[in-house]
């Protein structure tokens, strides 16, 4: 009698646990904190909900696809396409009763954090005041930039006004908190060392990176070495045969442009140094990944740190 | 600025090498072409001489008086973020010396990435920025003296910003950017802004930058006489609505607006155009796809000749009314494939 009046308790506390993990999953689907879903519908009524007290949408909550983009950001979208982005939820917030204080809040959907890092990085302001939001954020003047997994925020205001500034802030604060960051790392970050890299210094590049259209997916940071900041990068290629033709391509671009190129053996580290008229690139080849150093003045700078690099680079 | 005279000359080695690394044209047609051996001009006269090379073209941009590289270099996409910042020392060996960026909520980082070769450079080359007016109006409805005196506010701030962010305390001009209303060209408060901003020493002339609604922004800026360049959005096949990524509705071919363009520089604006060959571009560069879309204005002069189809588009343009011609280039290829354009234009027509 007394195990059948146990049985019943388990299995009581059993179906009750199981009642509230459903119910923490309903929660989850149906309110705004801590929402899951990334539908652009979802995205139009979070950016809604953040009108402030006091203060209307002009017009309404706008998206727009890749494809028309443009008709938002003009000559900018061009920028976000570079980035595979996938679309972009728009918003204009008035002061009611006085439109001369007004902020635009832009959420790019740029499909993946490797991505959405590649704009943010792209367009970050060097030594601007970081805020703690996201992955990554700053506040510029009464704007705010924000780093938030696939997306990328920001929160731009007419005026630098006080009044906006901290609108501005409340705004980002509550979209921060609602939109969800899948935690997916970014590869180069982590792949690029971390000892004397500069500060807010990684970029990263889709394409183009510096200007050369073969080099693709590409991380740039700064280091400093001595006195002295070198401009890194960092490729990680589909195959060591491609990565192969990269540092080829790489070869034919400076005997283009450059004076010379010497392939060299320094401490057992192939490399490829290349005067380029009064700056030294040095690229190198280590498995699927090609990295390097561009515009150093000084080519035993440029090659001591390449190896530094090399040396700190797994083999992919 | 003063007025200069800055020609470098060129070893002929460097120059060959130059242009045959664009490998579009033949190297001895490239030298005749781009006026090797051309000599200074020894009169002194009163034109801003900045930069010149062999491998180059150049025309007066009005009443600046400012000899320009027919290729001007467009920063506000390419640099942005410090992406293509190792262009430019190419551009300044080829004879670029004008560059035209935009504000930094626009073109975030270009600016800044300008900047230290802006100040390598200073005395060497002609740097123009732009901002917006930031006024809620229609092309057709006219601005009240209240959003007059706001556009004009911001115009002046986003000025001082430029400057701070191009850390100079001048730039060479400061356009209005992407005007489509009228009134705003005519407007008293916008214009006191900018001749406050030249008294001060903070700029030396104005323009405006239009690629919509384009023809009347024009018409309106020769009646006011008050402007010095304009920046239209412009194709061989007539004029470029950036918002629909269309030809304008309507647009006469870019030949029969000669009369207009003509008036424009007899009124001594300097005439840039922009966004020349978007329409051609893929979609993923916000054009239509279409590379032929402008062969039914050529001769088969230019069909024939070995320019491809962006080339033949700025050639056209440049022997068609523009001064110079503003282009966004992102990497080495485009730059080599746009020099020779600009070099070269003249040659394809009689």
């Amino acid at each position: 009698m007394r195990l059948y009046k146990s049985l019943k308790i388990v299995i009581g506390l059993v179906l009750l646990m199981m009642v509230v993990v459903v119910c923490q999953k309903v929660v989850r689907q149906t309110t705004p904190q801590g929402d899951l879903a990334t539908s652009p519908e979802r995205l139009a009524m979070i950016a809604a909900s953040l009108t402030p007290e006091g203060w209307e949408i002009y017009d309404k909550v706008m998206q727009f696809g890749a494809e028309n983009l443009y008709e938002q950001i003009d000559g900018r979208a061009e920028f976000y396409f570079a980035y595979d982005v996938i679309g972009l939820t728009f918003a204009s917030f008035d002061k009611s009763n006085d439109n001369s204080l007004s902020i635009n809040l832009s959420i790019y959907d740029m499909g993946t954090p490797t991505n959405a890092f590649g704009v943010f990085s792209g367009e970050r302001s060097i030594g601007a005041p970081r805020i703690e939001l996201g992955r990554d954020a700053y506040r510029s003047g009464a704007n705010y930039y924000i780093w938030k997994g696939q997306y990328y925020i920001q929160v731009i205001a007419l005026d630098t006004l006080d009044i906006l500034k901290q609108v501005g802030l409340d705004m980002a604060g509550k979209l921060n908190s609602v939109l969800q960051d899948s935690g997916e790392p970014v590869w180069g970050l982590n792949a690029l060392p971390q000892v004397d890299r500069v500060p807010e210094s990684a970029q990263y590049f889709l394409v183009n990176a510096m200007g050369l259209d073969f080099m693709r997916n590409t991380y740039m940071a700064q280091y400093a070495k001595g006195d002295v900041v070198v401009t890194t990068f960092l490729s990680q290629r589909e195959s060591r045969e491609i990565a192969g033709a990269t540092v080829a391509k790489y070869i034919e671009y400076a005997n283009k442009y450059g004076e010379g190129v010497k392939s060299l053996i320094v401490d057992g580290v192939e490399l490829v140094s290349c005067d380029m008229n009064g700056s030294y690139d040095v690229v190198f080849q280590k498995g699927n990944l090609v990295g390097g150093v561009s515009m150093v003045e000084e080519q035993s700078l440029a090659i001591r740190a390449a190896i530094d690099l090399w040396r700190q680079l797994p083999y992919e | 600025m003063n007025k200069e005279d800055d020609r470098c000359s060129m070893e002929r080695g460097k120059f060959i090498k130059l242009l045959a690394a664009a490998a579009a044209v033949s190297e001895p047609a490239l030298l005749a072409a781009a006026g090797f051996g051309t000599k200074a001009q020894t009169k002194p006269d009163k034109l801003i001489h900045r930069n010149e090379q062999p491998t180059m073209t150049y025309r007066k941009l009005g009443r600046t008086n400012f000899m320009s590289s027919r290729l001007v270099f467009g920063c506000g996409a390419a640099l942005s973020g410090g992406r293509n910042v190792r262009l430019l020392d190419r551009t300044f060996d080829v004879g670029i010396n004008h560059y035209d960026v935009g504000y930094d909520d626009y073109y975030k980082g270009s600016e800044r990435s300008l900047a230290p070769f802006m100040k390598a450079h200073r005395e060497k080359i002609w740097v123009a920025s732009k901002a917006p007016l930031s006024v809620r109006v229609k092309p057709e409805e006219s601005i009240t003296l209240e959003q007059a005196k706001t556009a004009a506010k911001y115009w002046t701030k986003q000025l001082n910003s430029s400057l701070i962010n191009l850390q100079t305390e001048y730039v060479d001009a400061y356009y209005l950017m992407g005007v489509d209303n009228p009134s705003l060209i005519n407007s008293e408060e916008i214009y006191r802004a900018f001749l406050d901003a030249k008294a001060a020493g903070k700029v030396g002339h104005w323009g405006v930058s239009t690629h919509k609604n384009a023809q009347k922004i024009l018409e309106a800026m020769i009646e006011t006489g008050w402007y010095d360049l304009a920046m239209i959005g412009i194709t061989p096949a007539g004029w470029y609505d950036w918002t629909t990524k269309e030809l304008a509705e309507g647009t006469p071919p870019l030949v029969d607006l000669q009369p207009l363009l003509k008036r424009a520089r007899e009124a001594g604006i300097g005439l840039i155009g922009m966004k020349t060959v978007r329409y051609l571009a893929p979609m993923t560069s916000l054009g239509k796809g279409d590379p032929a879309a402008f062969d039914k204005v050529y001769d088969e002069d230019l069909k024939a000749s070995p320019l491809n189809q962006f080339q033949r588009a700025y050639a056209y343009v440049l022997e068609h009314g523009l001064d110079v011609v503003n282009a966004d280039m992102q990497n080495f290829k485009h730059l080599e494939e746009n020099i020779i354009a600009a070099a070269t234009s003249h040659t394809y027509f009689g």
